[in-house]
């Protein structure tokens, strides 16, 4: 899809899947046109192009069956502000072929957030809250969240993904989540998507993903041109590489036990070590831009 | 329809609060009979009162919701709450346009039911009298749905900050003009009975908001089916068929003006029996109590003195 006037496309060929009863989080920069694939998503826009489909059909002319089976919490909370949360369950019941008022009214409690109060008149963290109850209610095969976190605090963020969390292991629901939330999404992500530029660039299992990915710290006793840094870890894929005072640090993203064997046989490699990364280290690696000086010859 | 009644519900439901508003706006002409200039003809300043009252909110109401219903929802990104939900665009679009109707119609109904309750059937009548407003109930529908529409279209053109806004302008103005001109032509070669509009304006102002009517309605269906949520869309879908429906139309009265002004001399002979062609220039003779002579392209009549041909 492309807006008007703005050249470089905002997505481009994107294709994906999300496994039943997985959880896939779509990550990427702000602008990286995340909520823009929700939306295509849900049948709110239409692309530029091509098509979008959901459960194998297209979502913009099938919208309305299709959100039989879909939850949906938006980025920003759409609900109408005059109304509260018990009224918006009530109008929900009138739309959905099934629908759990009870679970709302239990959530709510359990969330501490008061059903007669109009919506608009809730925190960021309530609305978000209340958002998820409605979502959860129709009983959905599928559940998309756009950075549903966006702006709470902690406990309101804690909250919110232990419910989840705790719906998912009830009922396996598959959850599509777009998240800045990085430490949340490491939690319960099972496959983990980055968009950059319009294009997805990377789309794997969260396990694999932390499997392949490591910082490595080590001295080079050879190396006596600042230059010529970093040329030994051709065999690790590279993606960030820094000279430090006491050595050198990368992220690699082709780590193996066997290759850093190797490497620490090479000659003049000292005091190697590999540490594991979290999703946010390693997004960062992925999609930030490394200084120039930083940036190396690998 | 059981989509577009939940719409509608709620969109009554968040507005609840403006029908005892209208209740309590509806007993203050009750105490006109207590001001000492009305007590003369209290009866008649109560019922002039209580239809002004409902009258204004036949007026106001379409205007403010017409302006707000969907604008306000695309422009604030809520409309996603419903097109998040299994319901088809056609029911949010009329759900919405039906809640505003009923909204208006029970307030200017509530405005009025005081005085009703009290004067009974012959509350209206003096006024009615009075203002010569018979007030059939369907063209005022039609008027709250016209004015609904209008708000809607103007407030979408004005608020979804596209650039389609040029082109509304540019083509508003041109659509005006060139309706006036065809209509102009129409009423002047008489077609269809058009004369008789002309003696009352009435009937061609219910054509041609019957018409207006149908685009709105088209354009702002298609608006809210294809735009969705996308405020750009939306602007877009509407002005595409607003203008679309509008050039249709302007091209079928331009059609109808073109022929009718497009009658020849030699068109009317054949089918008029008494009717004599000029052997020269575009006139025809019609025999009557006097000799009249007509060129169609014009309408321009001219009665022959002395019977002379």
């Amino acid at each position: 899809m492309r807006y008007p006037g703005v050249l470089p496309p905002t997505l481009e060929e994107i294709s994906l899947s999300v496994p039943p009863g997985s959880v896939y989080a779509l990550l990427g920069r702000n602008g990286a046109g995340k909520s823009s694939l929700v939306r295509c998503l849900l049948g709110q826009q239409k692309p530029t192009s091509g098509s979008c489909a959901l459960f194998g059909e297209d979502v913009w002319k099938n919208r309305a069956r299709l959100m039989e089976k879909v939850g949906v919490v938006p980025e920003d909370p759409d609900a109408p502000p005059a109304m509260n949360a018990r009224q918006l369950s009530a109008f929900c019941a009138k739309v959905y072929p099934a629908w759990d008022a009870a679970s709302v009214e239990a959530r709510l409690a359990r969330f501490g957030v008061p059903a007669a109060v109009p919506f608009g008149s809730l925190s960021k963290g309530q609305k978000a809250l209340v958002s998820l109850s409605l979502a959860l209610a129709s009983s959905p095969d599928l559940l998309v969240l756009d950075d549903p976190t966006l702006g709470l605090e902690a406990v309101a963020r804690a909250a919110f993904f232990d419910e989840l969390v705790g719906e998912l292991a009830d009922r396996g629901t598959s959850v599509f989540l777009t998240s800045h939330d990085l430490g949340g999404v490491e939690k319960m992500a099972d496959r983990v998507g980055i968009l950059k530029g319009g294009n997805l660039v990377l789309d794997e299992t969260l396990e694999s993903l932390k499997a392949r990915f490591r910082r490595l710290r080590y001295g080079n006793e050879a190396m006596d041109d600042a230059s010529s840094y970093g040329q030994e870890l051709s065999a690790f894929d590279a993606v960030k590489v820094k000279v430090r005072g006491w050595g050198i640090e990368a992220v690699v993203s082709n780590f193996g036990d066997e290759s850093f064997a190797r490497f620490c046989a090479l000659e003049g490699v000292v005091d190697a070590e590999a540490s594991a990364l979290s999703l946010e280290e390693i997004f960062v690696a992925v999609v930030g831009e490394a200084s120039p000086a930083a940036r190396g010859n690998p | 329809m059981k989509g577009i009644l939940a719409v509608a519900a709620r969109e009554i439901a968040e507005r609840k609060l403006l029908f005892p508003g209208a209740l309590v706006a509806g007993l203050i002409p009750l105490g006109f009979p207590l001001l000492p200039v009305l007590r003369g003809n209290a009866r008649d300043a109560r019922s002039a009162a209580v239809l002004l009252l409902a009258i204004t909110i036949s007026v106001a109401f379409p205007l403010v919701l017409g302006a707000t219903i969907f604008v306000s929802d695309i422009a604030q990104k809520r409309l996603g709450f419903y097109f998040s939900r299994p319901l088809p665009g056609i029911s949010i679009w009329a759900g919405k346009l039906l809640g505003a109707l009923l909204i208006t119609l029970g307030c200017a109904f509530l405005a009025a039911a005081p005085v009703l309750f009290l004067d009974g059937k012959s509350a209206f009548s003096a006024a009615s009298v009075a203002l010569d407003t018979p007030g059939p109930l369907v063209p005022a529908l039609l008027g709250i749905l016209l004015l609904l529409l209008l708000a809607h279209v103007v407030a979408s053109m004005a608020r979804l900050r596209s650039a389609w806004v040029v082109l509304d302008f540019f083509l508003a103005v041109l659509f005006a003009v060139a309706i006036t001109l065809c209509i102009r032509r129409l009423l002047l070669t008489g077609l269809w009975g058009l004369e008789e509009m002309r003696q009352s304006p009435e009937r061609l102002f219910s054509w041609l908001t019957a018409a207006l009517i149908v685009i709105f309605l088209a354009a702002s269906c298609v608006q809210v089916v294809d735009g969705r949520t996308d405020a750009r869309r939306s602007h877009g879908a509407l002005s595409a068929t607003l203008w679309g429906l509008t050039a249709i139309f302007t091209a079928v009265l331009g059609g109808l003006a073109w022929r009718a002004g497009s009658a020849r001399a030699a068109d009317l002979a054949p089918v008029e029996p008494g009717v004599l062609m000029a052997p020269r220039g575009p006139w025809v003779a019609v025999p009557s109590g006097a000799f009249v002579r007509l060129d169609p392209a014009t309408g321009r009549q001219e009665v022959l003195l002395g019977g002379r041909r």
